[in-house]
């Protein structure tokens, strides 16, 4: 659902700028709001960008714990794991 | 042969020394506000080219997201079946949940830092610097942060900019030099660029049966690097320092050529939050990626969606030469 409500907020925001930049409508609430959602997005950014450090963290954290850790063996034991069990079942 | 490491350290010394030197030279304190004129200077045509370059490349990139969007959304393969997972109904296909589990190396923990920082300062960059081009419908936010505040928090943000920018230039530099020489060719645009993107358009307006196959990185990746490294790292970061020190230039700029580097800063920095925009839009909100795509923070990324995209990369991987 957000992700399909997402789409429309990017455009929106994109159009507004279309439209302050090639000066067809530079005042009025809808330029305000399309810039506000487009400051909106950039702070959305900044936190997931957040969360994505904090996973580096955590393979780096696991690295360093177990200089033979890789997230890319890990996600195949763990899929691995996930087909026996269905086979189980 | 010099190792990895060694050029990681190398780089990152010859980056503090640079940005040291660039502070003394700047001297960080003194940063009056304020200090060029308002109005249009006597290089009007210069201001009303970069004005109908920005808006070109805003109308341009607001039809890309179209493109773009459309493209993802006629995705099947990977895609399709990464969203019945999820719907839970994955069931008589030939990609197993065994294949969706296995991941691939995509970038180094060089590159994994670079961009971390490089997107904490561009973020910071545009939150702090755009409402000062639209202070009448984002005025509240250099009200809130306060504009003394604020700008030196721009400078810092934009001081990291130049230092990553700085940083992997060196490295590159180096890494071409001593390790690999083709570590450059990745991301250099060639013309099989341009007909990914003809062939992307085609296959979005129905005119294509098969999507175009991309090596490690597609035409839009490029683009997005592109745009960073020349409008962020070079044209953004150059304005930026003249914009902040003009007495420091002015026995080589003329003061009228100030005003036009001032709207050339503002014009790039909207071109600039656009381009992120869309690159929002590719790595939060395409169905398979949301709520967001971790692979530049793990450096992995899925070998089924690297088959789907970059099948030419995943052959050159495995060394098939089929």
């Amino acid at each position: 659902m957000i992700e399909r409500i997402g789409t429309p907020i990017v455009l929106v925001s994109l159009l507004t700028f279309v439209l302050v930049e090639t000066n067809l409508l530079t005042t009025g609430i809808i330029i305000t709001i399309g810039l506000n959602v487009a400051i909106l997005l950039v702070v959305v950014q900044i936190l997931a960008l957040l969360l994505g450090i904090s996973r580096s963290l955590v393979v780096f954290h696991k690295r360093e714990k177990s200089p033979l850790y890789s997230p890319v063996r890990e996600a195949f034991i763990h899929s691995n794991k996930e087909k026996q069990e269905n086979v189980k079942l | 042969m010099m190792r990895k490491k060694e050029i990681g350290m190398i780089s990152l010394a010859l980056t503090i020394l640079i940005i040291f030197s660039i502070l003394q030279f700047i001297n960080f304190q003194s940063s009056p506000e304020n200090i060029i004129p308002d109005g249009t200077g006597e290089m009007i045509w210069v201001n009303n080219i970069i004005e109908i370059v920005v808006a070109i490349g805003v109308i341009s990139l607001f039809l890309i997201t179209i493109v773009i969007h459309r493209k993802f959304t006629k995705f099947e393969g990977y895609h399709q079946v990464v969203d019945e997972k999820y719907n839970g109904s994955l069931q008589d296909n030939n990609i197993s949940e065994t294949d969706i589990g296995q991941l691939i190396e995509r970038f180094s923990p060089v590159q994994i830092i670079v961009h971390a920082v490089t997107a904490i300062s561009i973020l910071t960059l545009y939150v702090t610097g755009i409402p000062l081009l639209y202070p009448e419908h984002l005025g509240w936010i250099t009200d809130i942060i306060v504009l003394s505040r604020n700008m030196f928090l721009h400078r810092l943000a934009g001081l990291g900019l130049l230092s990553v920018a700085i940083y992997y230039l060196i490295y590159s530099a180096l890494h071409i030099k001593y390790v690999k020489r083709d570590f450059i060719t990745n991301i250099i645009p060639t013309s099989n660029d341009i007909k990914g993107a003809i062939s992307d358009l085609l296959y979005v307006l129905g005119k294509k049966a098969t999507r175009y196959e991309s090596r490690k990185f597609n035409w839009l990746e490029k683009i997005d690097i592109f745009s960073v490294a020349l409008f962020d790292g070079l044209i953004m970061c150059s304005s930026g320092l003249i914009i902040w020190a003009p007495w420091l230039f002015s026995s080589f700029i003329p003061s009228s050529y100030l005003i036009s580097i001032n709207v050339l800063h503002g014009g790039f920095a909207v071109l600039s939050l656009c381009g992120i925009l869309l690159h929002f839009y590719v790595v939060h909100l395409t169905l398979h990626r949301f709520p967001m795509d971790f692979s530049i923070f793990t450096g992995t990324v899925p070998l089924q969606e690297a088959q789907e995209e970059y099948p030419l990369w995943v052959k050159e991987v495995s060394g098939d030469k089929s």
